[in-house]
């Protein structure tokens, strides 16, 4: 279609040209033609040779007249006069032999003939007048251009029919000329009307092709128009959450960062930090559609919160935070922050479904001290850090020490990389008594930190941060590696035991870690005891149990630790394969003042005996306890009242040749427990019980 | 013409002869009388005389008008000829000519009207001369009226040919 308007346009622009060409061609042949004309019409005015034959004719009468009457005596006329004439005729006789008269007589033999006539007359009548005066001389003249008077009569009406012939002639050119002037005229009406018919099919084809721009005006307007929306969306889109529609976390920087360039350090701005409790519960149970709701609701309810010129924003997935300006002192702070919490604490209604939930609120006010945006969303997050630690749904005001907490985290996550780089953390090991056997059957392995400027780092420190970062499945590799190694180099019959962190438990390579270090070390995998705590067991249980079945499969014993703390499910020891329960030292501390920590240790020593699981008691301390829990059944016992945990190298003389826990009790003990001595009498006693 | 002329001798005479020397005094002087023979007697309205009404010239007298002459083609010659003669322009301002014609008459009774404008606008010369000779009654002679026929091509048309006499003898302006 634009291939066919393209060629009729080009078709209709060289039809044009032709048009105009032709209209040139025209005018330059009709101007030709004027120029014909008017030479055709010069020519009719040519010289009139039919005058010019008669009035020789007429001067040769004349001269005869003159001659006659010369003759009559008294006349007036004398040989002057015929003189006169003579030479009159003469000039006409010469003109006939030049110009235009020659030609046409030259075109006659008749004419040529007559001309000669004449010029031989002119030439023999001069003879005579020049010749001597004789008294008849006048008469021979007469009588020589008598003989003239037909011939010169012939001449002239030759004369008068060429030239009647040459007017006729001239008429049928003219005539011609006019026919052709008249057709060329004609012709030029005609290319005129077709170049005013082309000239008007032109501009109709032009008014299409203009249309058809500001067609394709408007629609490029309408696009660009389109362009500036979608533009102005992506721009919204950049700096709002698509979900509630609050600005995000990049839009609430920059108006935080407005504020407070605005308000300068004047202490007005306060930022609340806030996260949902339970939020990822709702998502799991009803889905994330009603958690989707969820996230819209709450915003509508923070935004009824907070006053005209707050900034309301989703910072991303269940975290929001309220940018609160002339906030004055914290207390305006604090109030919002409860008030939001008692809104967020009231129950949602999600499509039928009601949710519980909470949240916990950080609040950073801006001094001189703090006054950028990201120390104030810092600080707000440590605030809502401290919030959540204190409990759900309370929310916690910012204080500087919280900041030196932090950075004192900071520094041991530093130290602790660097301790596993630098290799500076140890291996303690504490035996574990057989009580029955009345000798050590093996070393619970546990890791110390010895830190360059703080000494013995406590576990309970050090380890939670490790779990934090996910050190601790390195840590954990390396110290099972350790122990493996250490335990390789003891007796056939002494085991290790290694404690497992959830965090370690759940890592994928747990399986392979524990196979490499025995295949590393050489230690068969019976005397290797790994120690598991209930928190471990709390999360997806066919993993945990998959795991604990893959651990067992390469022939190492599994504890269950710290057993009746936490939630001490008894389906745990339903559900879980484990060799060995350990009791916790609380149970074991009052085991002696306390009839019910006594009932429970009693019940539980049972069930394991019934579960066909052995007993480890940990923390045993007097002996007096040890007493007790050797009537009670227990297997084995590790605690003080035995050893401290102590490096590799200071537990080998277990190890001598029927060294026990007496050996043991007769070393000097830093850690200083008396009575140690004085339960030298009581293993024989037990034995010879046991016996 | 018949009763111009008597008027306008009748104002010549009124004025007197005040009005013939400033007359004469405006067309550069007084006729002289021809010492040869005359070949050129110019009649009809003019202010400068020498002899009765009419002005008459001798061959000397016509050339000291001053000559002047052009070549060119003409019907009567297979070859451009160059004529020399007097301008009718200057001629006419030597009798002092007040006319808006002037009537030739040739040796040969040959009568033509020649518009006075034809001496201002197409350079008409009463020549003497042709390529250099003095011409005599049986060519053309002694007086040719010739136009530049070369020189527009209106002049070379029947009604120019016409007015080219040939032979004249007498002129009266009218």
């Amino acid at each position: 279609m634009k291939a066919a308007q393209a060629k009729r346009s080009r078709l209709l622009k060289q039809g044009l040209l032709g048009l105009v060409l032709s209209l040139a061609l025209a005018a330059a042949y009709t101007s030709s033609l004027i120029v014909q004309r008017q030479q055709k019409l010069r020519e009719v005015s040519r010289y009139s040779l039919t005058w010019f034959a008669s009035q020789a004719a007429l001067e040769v009468s004349q001269l005869q007249g003159v001659t006659a009457e010369a003759l009559v005596p008294g006349s007036g006329t004398n040989e002057a006069d015929v003189q006169l004439w003579l030479d009159i005729v003469m000039n006409r006789a010469q003109l006939f032999e030049s110009g235009q008269v020659a030609e046409f007589v030259a075109a006659s033999a008749e004419l040529r003939a007559i001309v000669a006539e004449l010029r031989r007359a002119v030439h023999d009548g001069r003879a005579i007048m020049e010749g001597p005066a004789t008294p008849g001389r006048l008469r021979r003249l007469l009588a020589l251009f008598e003989e003239l008077n037909a011939p010169m009569s012939r001449l002239a009406s030759a004369a008068n029919t060429r030239g009647g012939v040459l007017v006729a002639k001239d008429q049928r050119q003219l005539g011609n000329l006019h026919w052709l002037f008249a057709a060329i005229l004609g012709a030029l009406t005609l290319c005129a009307f077709s170049l005013i018919g082309a000239l008007l099919w032109h501009n109709h084809l032009l008014a299409q092709a203009r249309e058809k721009v500001e067609q394709q005006n408007r629609t490029l307007k309408k696009r660009d128009g389109e362009l500036l929306s979608q533009n102005a969306r992506i721009v919204f889109l950049a700096h709002h959450d698509a979900l509630t529609g609050l600005p995000n976390r990049l839009m609430f920087h920059e108006r935080l960062k407005e504020a407070l360039s605005q308000e300068g350090q004047g202490g007005g701005i306060a930022l609340l930090c806030l996260d949902l409790d339970r939020f990822k519960q709702v998502n799991d149970t009803l889905g994330h559609p009603a958690g989707d709701m969820l996230l819209q609701a709450v915003a509508g309810r923070l935004l009824g919160c907070v006053r005209d010129g707050d900034v309301v924003a989703r910072l991303g997935g269940d975290e929001f935070a309220v940018l609160q300006r002339g906030a004055g002192p914290a207390e305006h702070a604090s109030g919002l922050a409860q008030r939001i919490v008692e809104t967020l604490g009231t129950p949602f209604e999600l499509g039928g479904d009601q949710a519980v939930i909470g949240a916990s609120v950080g609040i950073a006010v801006a001094t001189s001290a703090l006054c950028s945006a990201d120390m104030l969303l810092r600080s707000a997050d440590l605030a809502l850090y401290r919030a959540k630690a204190d409990g759900r749904g309370s929310f916690c005001l910012f204080e500087s020490s919280m900041d030196e907490q932090m950075r004192a985290r900071r520094a041991i996550e530093c130290d602790l990389r660097e301790a596993l780089a630098g290799n500076r953390f140890t291996v303690f090991y504490q035996p574990v008594f057989h009580l029955r056997k009345q000798r050590v059957s093996g070393f619970e392995a546990l890791l110390r930190w010895r830190h360059p400027d703080r000494g013995l780092v406590s576990p309970a420190e050090f380890i939670p941060l490790a779990e934090e970062l996910g050190l601790i499945v390195p840590v954990g590799a390396w110290v099972l590696a350790q122990a493996c190694a250490e335990a390789a180099t003891w007796p056939e019959e002494i085991r290790v035991a290694v404690n497992l962190s959830p965090v370690q438990f759940h890592s994928p390579g747990l399986v392979a870690t524990v196979r490499r270090a025995l295949q590393a070390s050489g230690l068969p995998a019976h005397r290797l005891e790994l120690e598991i705590t209930e928190s471990a067991l709390l999360q997806n249980s066919k993993t945990v149990l998959a795991t604990l079945h893959e651990l067992r499969a390469l022939g190492l014993r599994t504890a269950l630790d710290d057993f009746g703390t936490g939630y001490s499910s008894l389906s745990y020891l339903r559900s879980f394969p484990f060799d060995k329960l350990k009791i916790d030292q609380s149970f074991v501390r009052e085991v002696m003042h306390r009839p019910d920590c006594r009932a429970i240790v009693r019940s539980v020593l049972g069930l394991s005996r019934e579960l066909g699981m052995t007993t480890t008691a940990e923390g045993v301390e007097r002996e007096d306890q040890l007493d007790q829990l050797f009537r009670d059944g227990c297997t084995e016992v590790q605690g003080f009242l035995f050893d401290r945990p102590r490096p590799a190298a200071d537990i080998r003389h277990w190890f001598a040749p029927g060294a026990n826990w007496m050996v043991a009790a007769g070393e000097p003990d830093p850690a200083g427990f008396p009575g140690i001595q004085k339960a030298g009498r009581w293993p024989a006693g037990a034995a010879a019980s046991l016996q | 013409m018949t009763t111009e002329a008597p008027r306008r001798a009748v104002l010549a005479g009124g004025l007197g002869a005040i009005g013939s020397a400033l007359a004469r005094s405006a067309r550069g002087g007084a006729l002289s009388s021809p010492a040869e023979k005359t070949i050129l007697t110019v009649t009809g309205a003019i202010t400068n005389t020498n002899g009765g009404d009419a002005a008459t010239f001798d061959r000397p007298m016509l050339e000291g008008l001053g000559l002047d002459g052009f070549r060119t083609m003409t019907p009567w010659y297979d070859r451009p000829v160059r004529f020399d003669g007097v301008r009718m322009r200057r001629l006419m301002q030597a009798v002092g000519a007040f006319g808006t014609e002037v009537v030739a008459f040739a040796l040969n009774d040959y009568v033509i009207e020649i518009p006075m404008s034809d001496f201002e606008c197409h350079g008409a010369l009463l020549a003497m001369k042709r390529d250099g000779v003095d011409m005599p009654v049986r060519d053309k002679g002694p007086l040719f009226i010739g136009y530049p026929y070369d020189s527009k091509p209106e002049l070379r048309s029947q009604q120019f040919y016409s007015r080219s006499a040939w032979q004249v003898a007498r002129l009266v302006v009218t």
